[in-house]
């Protein structure tokens, strides 16, 4: 099922990022992602995918 | 969203009820009234098992019955399966209708029921009417919807404890609303596996480099100090929290109050220093009477015990006495005839002459040896008599000044059980005590955390430090340069993470608070006696007095379940769940205006928003009625059967 996700964590996600826009594409994945399949146990896979996704876009920042 | 109809199949006393939540024009308002006894609280306890399973509001009675019918395990016949079912009908904005459905099935074997099983559905049914089926966790995500299980409370409550509702809602329960509201706990899982992601990338690293391995393992060892650190804190936190609510609690109970303990104590001292005097009082008023009784004889003849010193003194300054002739002397020259000073003989003219003189010598010598014998006798006389004149006035000061020392501490006395008098003073030293107990508690946190609070900071620069070697090493190393990229990636969106969610902590905070304020100066009638409304970092909810005191413990009940009622509707607000507010005995415990106010202010809301009212019968008096009335979309009653088995509904009136 869809499951509404409230717009100012969306909004704010991309205020912190600063413009790193792989980041933000890459927390509000995972948001959608949990939003819609919340307690999956399985997860680890689809987030270290996600993860060397979007890294490969384009990483910045130091630890 | 809201409800439209509620189905109840032999659950608790309802054998069957179907009730239609019908909207009239300007209120969604529904009252149902019912006589103690016909378990009107169950129809709450019926929504909570439907949703989530649950019955929060069971009274004792009811825990011991089981949730099927009476009446129906009565008639059913052995080995038969009985099913209870509760239904809610919701209707969502877009007109999708969503039924959610839990069926219990009970096996009934010698009138006694067994549970076999539970099911759960949500039926979702579009405006074409076309429906899908939901079961298990895609059923409970609509649930989470509707209302949200760990702030179903701020929906569906008692009434009864509105009035204690900030002393029960901790800011650990408000924070708790705030994150599920806002969906902050989706940022919460997201971080918590990033985390558990990084650490992993890590121990790949570390397979690839010992040194890398080994600055993880320092990190992860750090990181875990500081995880145990935070813990404490977060306890540490927890009992400042508890401790301070309960201080202010206990302060606004002792506003106004006297300070018994000290009152008490100063009132205790003052009886046994009274009692001490007391004593001493009467030791000193036998002391007078006792020499009183001791001059009680003298002082009669003080006149002439006066009256003879002064004899003797004038017969001493007369030289009368002591007494200068020789009685002795005069005797032998009578019996020798002979002048003892010249020698020459006496003849019978000069006999007569000494024996003359022995008599005159004789009579005065004796009075004036009297006289000497009575000089000293007298003299202690006088002497005591002056004594008893400087004992009597010196013990009569005393008995004086303790009279008046009495007369100060009744005084005191008087003016303290004035100033306790209407007043619980047993009740006031036991809040003392617990205040005491409170503070000191609080102090002894508030120095751990400082301890607690510096060794995290220490814990912080190590972790800050294993970081930076970690991150010289990744570059040291080829063959980790590709997981060392996905290692600052993940580390920036976990950081982003975790700063977004204490924004939007801090603004769902702001945004309750402000829309708690809005609403409660809306809300209550004394508008000019309430400065403002403010939630702080903790959570605790303070209400301002204009004169710019905490007032929450000392407003009226009425005015404190109106702020609970803001709060509740600020939630509502925020957390954009359109859903029903429910109260059980809204106004139980108001009465006169607040009641009223209250029941106007329920009429208003209910504009807004479905409001479902369970009333008490004496509850639903007349000044609620005569505003609910007119407004109710719907207006029932319920009615006991006559076996006591069975609850019937009886419908007043219906939009």
């Amino acid at each position: 099922m869809k499951t509404r996700i409230n717009p100012r964590i969306l909004e704010r996600i991309r205020k912190e990022t600063e413009g790193d826009k792989a980041v933000g594409d890459f927390l509000e994945k995972l948001i959608w992602v949990e939003a819609e399949r919340s307690g999956q146990w399985w997860w680890k896979e689809p987030y270290r995918k996600l993860l060397k996704d979007y890294a490969e876009g384009g990483a910045s920042g130091a630890y | 969203m809201r409800i439209e109809r509620l189905i109840l199949s032999n659950y608790r006393q309802f054998r069957e009820l179907d009730i239609h939540f019908a909207t009239k024009q300007d209120h969604d308002l529904h009252l149902f009234v019912a006589p103690t006894g016909t378990a009107k609280t169950n129809l709450v306890n019926a929504i909570n098992w439907c949703l989530y399973y649950q019955e929060p509001h069971l009274t004792a009675d009811s825990q011991l019955l089981p949730i099927i019918n009476l009446k129906a395990i009565e008639e059913a016949c052995d080995d038969a399966d009985q099913e209870v079912k509760v239904e809610i009908w919701a209707k969502a904005k877009k007109d999708e209708t969503i039924a959610f459905v839990r069926k219990g099935i009970y096996r009934v074997r010698s009138k006694q029921p067994v549970h076999q099983k539970t099911e759960f559905e949500v039926r979702v049914t579009d405006p074409k009417g076309n429906t899908k089926l939901l079961i298990d966790e895609d059923a409970h995500s609509y649930v989470e919807r509707f209302v949200p299980q760990r702030i179903r409370e701020f929906f569906f409550f008692d009434g009864e404890r509105l009035d204690s509702y900030f002393r029960e809602a901790t800011g650990d329960k408000v924070r708790s609303a705030i994150f599920q509201i806002s969906q902050i706990d989706l940022l919460d899982t997201v971080s918590e596996k990033l985390d558990l992601v990084l650490r992993e990338l890590l121990k790949e690293a570390g397979k690839e480099s010992p040194s890398i391995d080994a600055t993880r393992a320092n990190l992860e060892k750090a990181e875990n100090s500081r995880k145990d650190c935070l813990q404490k804190i977060g306890e540490c936190e927890k009992q400042i929290d508890m401790a301070s609510a309960r201080i202010k609690e206990l302060r606004e109970r002792l506003v106004g109050m006297p300070d018994a303990q000290t009152l008490e104590k100063e009132r205790q001292d003052l009886g046994a220093e009274r009692k001490r005097k007391e004593e001493v009082l009467k030791a000193k008023e036998a002391q007078k009477r006792d020499l009183l009784f001791e001059y009680a004889t003298i002082i009669p003849l003080w006149l002439a015990i006066e009256k003879s010193t002064q004899v003797i003194a004038k017969k001493r300054a007369e030289g009368e006495i002591p007494p200068t002739v020789d009685k002795s002397l005069l005797e032998g020259i009578l019996n020798e005839k002979v002048c003892k000073i010249c020698g020459r003989s006496l003849d019978s003219l000069a006999v007569r002459h000494v024996r003359d003189v022995l008599e005159q010598v004789t009579l005065s010598s004796e009075v004036a040896q009297q006289l000497l014998r009575m000089e000293h006798p007298l003299g202690m006389f006088e002497d005591k008599v002056k004594d008893f004149e400087k004992n009597i006035s010196r013990i009569s000061k005393d008995i004086g000044d303790l009279k008046a020392d009495m007369g100060r501490i009744e005084e005191s006395i008087k003016k303290i059980n004035t100033a306790l008098s209407g007043h619980n003073t047993e009740q006031i030293r036991e809040w003392n005590e617990a205040l005491n107990q409170f503070e000191g508690l609080r102090a002894d946190n508030q120095t751990r955390l400082g301890e607690l609070k510096e060794a995290q900071r220490r814990v912080d620069t190590e972790i800050q430090r294993h970081k930076a070697e970690l991150d010289r090493e990744f570059k040291k190393v080829e063959k980790v340069k590709k997981l060392g990229k996905e290692k600052v990636f993940c580390a920036k969106a976990l950081d982003i993470a975790q700063k977004t969610k204490e924004a939007i902590l801090q603004e769902m905070k702001d945004k309750i608070e402000y829309e708690t304020k809005r609403l409660f100066l809306e809300l209550v009638w004394k508008k000019e006696s309430f400065k403002d409304v403010r939630i702080d970092q903790k959570y605790q909810i303070s209400l301002i007095h204009w004169m710019g005191w905490e007032c929450l413990g000392t407003v009226s009940a009425g005015e404190r379940e109106l702020l609970a009622l803001a709060f509740t509707l600020a939630l509502h607000k925020v957390s954009g769940f359109d859903s029903p507010i429910v109260i059980d005995t809204p106004v139980a415990r108001l009465a006169g205006e607040s009641r009223e106010n209250f029941g106007r202010v329920l009429c208003q809301v209910s504009k807004d928003k479905q409001c479902i009212l369970l009333f008490h019968d004496d509850e639903y008096s007349s000044n609620i009625r005569k505003y609910m009335d007119s407004k109710a979309a719907s207006r029932s009653l319920f009615r006991l059967s006559q076996d006591e088995k069975e609850v019937k509904m009886e419908v007043l009136s219906n939009a």
